[in-house]
């Protein structure tokens, strides 16, 4: 169930709140448990049962983690629990995301036959497991103490705001918030309005910007003209960063309305000068996570050069892995090692003399490459796009599809572009500064977007019976 | 404000901007829960609906509260496609987001483009090009196994070709002239006829519906006389006929898909002057009856099944013409508004759809001493269709 669909917005939240409203200040972590596992059962109903085990696994195996550590006669004891507890998760990721891809690999290579089909993925199967490998790692490193309250246990793995799409909340971030945090009507309404701006990024720009690029991604990649190639690859940019960047706000909103503080998700990505700090503005919870249990883990960059580029290189390779099983995301994600380790040590000095204006430009070119390789299917047909874009294409310069196509999204185009930079939200908030009144046509505002969203929700779920199809 | 901002009352000094934000957030927290209440209200003093006029379907309706329902996850399932199907005001909401999105230029919706003069037009699918060749080389060996029978072919364009004038500027519609050339070339035992230029000599009369996929009858009408020639047809005037209306009301298919409601359109039918008589049989039903219309069509949701209510596997045409001639049509649901202006040259007429019809076609050859062929689809269902290879290659 996504947060902008209307059972959401119109049974689970309005049912979730008025629970939690009711329930006494030390109930509320049950209830929110409890409201979690069954926002968890409405997406992935078959796998409630799994992921019981999977709490009750981590439960005692970080209990375990801990109780090793204190016996010093036996160093190995707590990294080998460590080891396995680690294991094991990796090896349920595994086989719910990739076990279709090794075999497909596997039937490539050695030309079996091997059935590929798996089951679907429990909903949020990604994002959950690295909460709980903190958790375990936190632990082990003495970075909190293991949870020995299954009710908060449960809440900080199944808490349904973050459960299906991030942000990846670190477990000594939201520990001390499940034990103390306060709940009001300030923090309500602050949450309400992120979760409202979210919805409304979501509904209302990604939405609509998606009906163009799949349009165009419907066609030929090789017939298209350079400026309809541009418009599906700027179409997707946004798109993905409206959709990503408002489903997390929803949650980090929802979250708040409970009384939960997230760190943000997303901070402009699109107005970075290099690419190490796109990185550091797009999806931050999980850059910051391959960070702190990875790349740092692994030596950093204090290890000297060689490792340095081996170290940010598995970083890569594994961010790529993480968004998809399939080869097109392991290349993005090399893509992205390749060009931040060109950045770090070939052209860090040229860049700083270069003013952060310019270097804009080339940055977002750059990303925008990336995401062509993101959006493929497949690796030639990234190619034959890429080509496109720089008129290798069949289709000319512009020719009549792009201008149909262009004509259909210019103004949500531009509504999207200048929402991707800080320059409307200040402006917004310019006119709060001094007077009362803008408070009121901003609330209004709101409440026409609210209204534009309710009938974009709607008509996702518009489907007309047509059997009778010719 | 500013004086606001020193009272014992409020101790921690906010800025007017602080304020006003928190004022704001509180105003919003209020607009959510109204939203959802309001919602939510509406939702359950609003009667629930049982079928969708505009979606033509069924909607949800309250799943059942039963152990096993709640336990395997139908209930929550039913529960939000119940809160979907059955949420306040749907088609109002459908009808504002198209309008939104008509003003921020969009020009389709739901695979169909919305044209000047409420047109909408279907876009045609990419064709399937592996199984039409497939379909027109079995056409080709059938004729071969029947070299006595005259074969012909049409394959109509679709409202796309015929009205490409009322197409959004710089649509990327395909061009269906290429298609029917292209088809035009991978036949040779069977005739090929086309009515391309029959139907854009007359494209400013109505020769397709607004709302629908449809040709109209008249579009019919006038495809008819670009093949009588090939269909050896020698005696047919202008003046043979009287249009009836039936309908001013029918919100086609494309209608439905689109979610756009601003048009009518007319239903005709063409009845000839002639005192022949027919009956009807219909084998999936065993029905007999003595008119090829269906009154009670025009009392449902699609007008067009007027035209004997639809498609079924085989429709059979008993005439008292007395020509000594049987035509075995292979159709889609184009020929249904055809077979008015068909019968009265034929003693018989058997009426195949491919898509639902699996018994063995050379024991229908015979046994209805079949003298024409005819096959007659749109360009759009004859080029992604998949079942007649199968039906004409059929052993007995």
């Amino acid at each position: 169930m996504a947060f902008s669909e209307l059972k959401f917005v119109f049974v689970f939240l309005p049912f979730a709140l008025l629970l939690h409203m009711v329930m006494p200040m030390r109930g509320k972590n049950l209830i929110l448990a409890l409201l979690s596992l069954l926002f968890f059962a409405w997406g992935s109903p078959k796998y409630v049962a799994l992921m019981l085990v999977i709490l009750a696994f981590n439960y005692f195996s970080g209990l375990l983690i801990q109780e090793k550590k204190q016996e010093e006669q036996n160093p190995w004891g707590a990294k080998f629990a460590l080891v396995s507890a680690v294991v094991v998760n990796l090896l349920l990721l595994g086989f719910f995301k990739y076990w279709g891809f090794l075999l497909e690999n596997v039937n490539a290579v050695f030309k079996t036959h091997l059935a590929t089909r798996v089951t679907s993925m429990p909903i949020g199967v990604s994002f959950f497991t690295f909460s709980v490998l903190s958790y375990l790692f936190d632990v082990y490193r003495g970075k909190a103490p293991a949870q020995r309250n299954v009710i908060h246990f449960t809440l900080f793995v199944t808490f349904f705001p973050k459960l299906v799409s991030g942000p990846i909340v670190p477990y000594a971030e939201m520990e001390q918030q499940i034990m103390e945090r306060k709940i009001g009507p300030v923090r309500f309404g602050r949450g309400s309005r992120t979760f409202l701006i979210g919805l409304a990024k979501k509904v209302l720009l990604a939405d609509t910007l998606g009906k163009t690029f799949y349009a165009l991604s419907a066609l030929d990649p090789g017939e298209l003209s350079v400026v309809s190639a541009w418009l599906g690859a700027v179409c997707y940019a946004l798109m993905l960063y409206f959709d990503f960047g408002g489903y997390s706000d929803m949650a980090i909103g929802l979250a708040e309305m409970f009384g939960f503080t997230f760190q943000k998700n997303f901070d402009y990505p699109y107005m970075s000068a290099s690419l190490t700090e796109f990185w550091r503005r797009w999806h931050i919870s999980l850059g910051a996570w391959f960070r702190d249990y990875v790349y740092i883990p692994l030596g950093g960059s204090r290890a000297g050069t060689a490792k340095t580029i081996r170290n940010l290189l598995i970083v890569w390779l594994l961010t790529g892995i993480w968004h998809g099983a399939s080869w097109n995301f392991v290349f993005w994600g090399l893509y992205y090692g390749l060009l931040l380790l060109l950045e770090k040590f070939v052209f860090a000095k040229i860049l700083d003399k270069i003013p952060n204006f310019l270097r804009r430009i080339p940055t977002l070119l750059l990303v925008i490459i990336g995401w062509v390789f993101f959006f493929s299917p497949g690796l030639g047909f990234a190619f034959r796009w890429l080509g496109s874009m720089f008129g290798a294409g069949a289709g000319g310069f512009l020719d009549a599809t792009a201008k149909y196509y262009l004509s259909g999204c210019a103004i949500i185009l531009v509504v999207s572009a200048l929402g991707a930079y800080p320059l409307a939200a200040k402006l917004g908030n310019l006119t709060l500064r001094r007077r009362r009144w803008p408070v009121y046509v901003s609330v209004v505002w709101f409440a026409a977007l609210m209204i534009l969203c309710i009938a974009g929700m709607t008509v996702s779920t518009y489907s007309s019976f047509l059997y009778f199809q010719f | 404000m500013d004086e606001k901002r020193n009272t014992p009352r409020n101790p921690r000094r906010r800025t007017p901007f602080q304020v006003n934000r928190r004022l704001q957030a509180q105003y919003l927290s209020w607009l959510l829960i109204l939203t959802m209440l309001l919602g939510i209200g509406t939702g359950i003093l609003v009667k629930d609906r049982e079928f969708s006029d505009s979606e033509n379907r069924m909607l949800a309706q309250f799943p059942k509260i039963t152990f096993s329902s709640l336990f395997d996850g139908s209930f929550l399932e039913g529960l939000g496609d119940y809160t979907a199907d059955q949420f306040p005001g749907r088609d109002a909401w459908i009808s504002l987001n198209l309008k939104m999105n008509q003003l921020l230029g969009q020009k389709e919706a739901g695979g169909v483009y919305l044209c000047d003069d409420g047109y909408l037009i279907q876009i045609p699918e990419e064709p399937n090009w592996v199984q039409a060749e497939r379909n027109l080389a079995a056409a080709e060996s059938f004729a071969a196994k029947y070299p006595d029978l005259n074969m012909v072919m049409t394959v109509a364009p679709n409202a796309v070709t015929v009205l490409s004038n009322l197409l959004p500027a710089n649509a990327p519609a395909r061009d269906q002239r290429e298609d029917i050339a292209w088809i035009q070339a991978r036949l040779d035992a069977v005739q090929f006829c086309d009515v391309t230029d029959a139907l854009l000599a007359h494209k400013d009369e109505g020769v397709y519906y607004k709302t629908d996929h449809h040709w109209t009858s008249l579009g019919a009408k006038y495809a008819f006389h670009a093949m009588t020639e090939a269909l050896n047809i020698t005696t047919v005037k202008e003046e043979d006929y009287t249009a009836y209306p039936v309908s001013n009301t029918f919100e086609g298919t494309l209608s439905s898909k689109s979610g756009s409601h601003a048009s009518r359109d007319t239903v005709e039918i063409f009845i000839p002057h002639t005192s022949i008589d027919y009956y009807v049989n219909y084998a999936d039903t065993g029905e007999n009856v003595s008119s090829l219309y269906r009154r009670s069509a025009l009392n449902q949701k699609d007008h067009y099944t007027v035209f004997f209510g639809g498609n079924h596997s085989r429709v059979d045409i008993t005439t008292t013409a007395d020509t000594g001639r049987c035509l075995l049509l292979f159709k889609d649901s184009y020929a249904n508004c055809m077979v008015q202006f068909l019968y009265p040259y034929y003693d018989h007429i058997t009426m195949i759809d491919p898509r639902y019809y699996y018994d063995n076609i050379d024991l229908v050859v015979k046994s209805e001493s079949i003298t024409d062929v005819l096959f007659l689809y749109n360009a759009d269902t004859f080029l992604s269709d998949t079942s007649l290879a199968d039906v004409l290659l059929s052993e007995g």
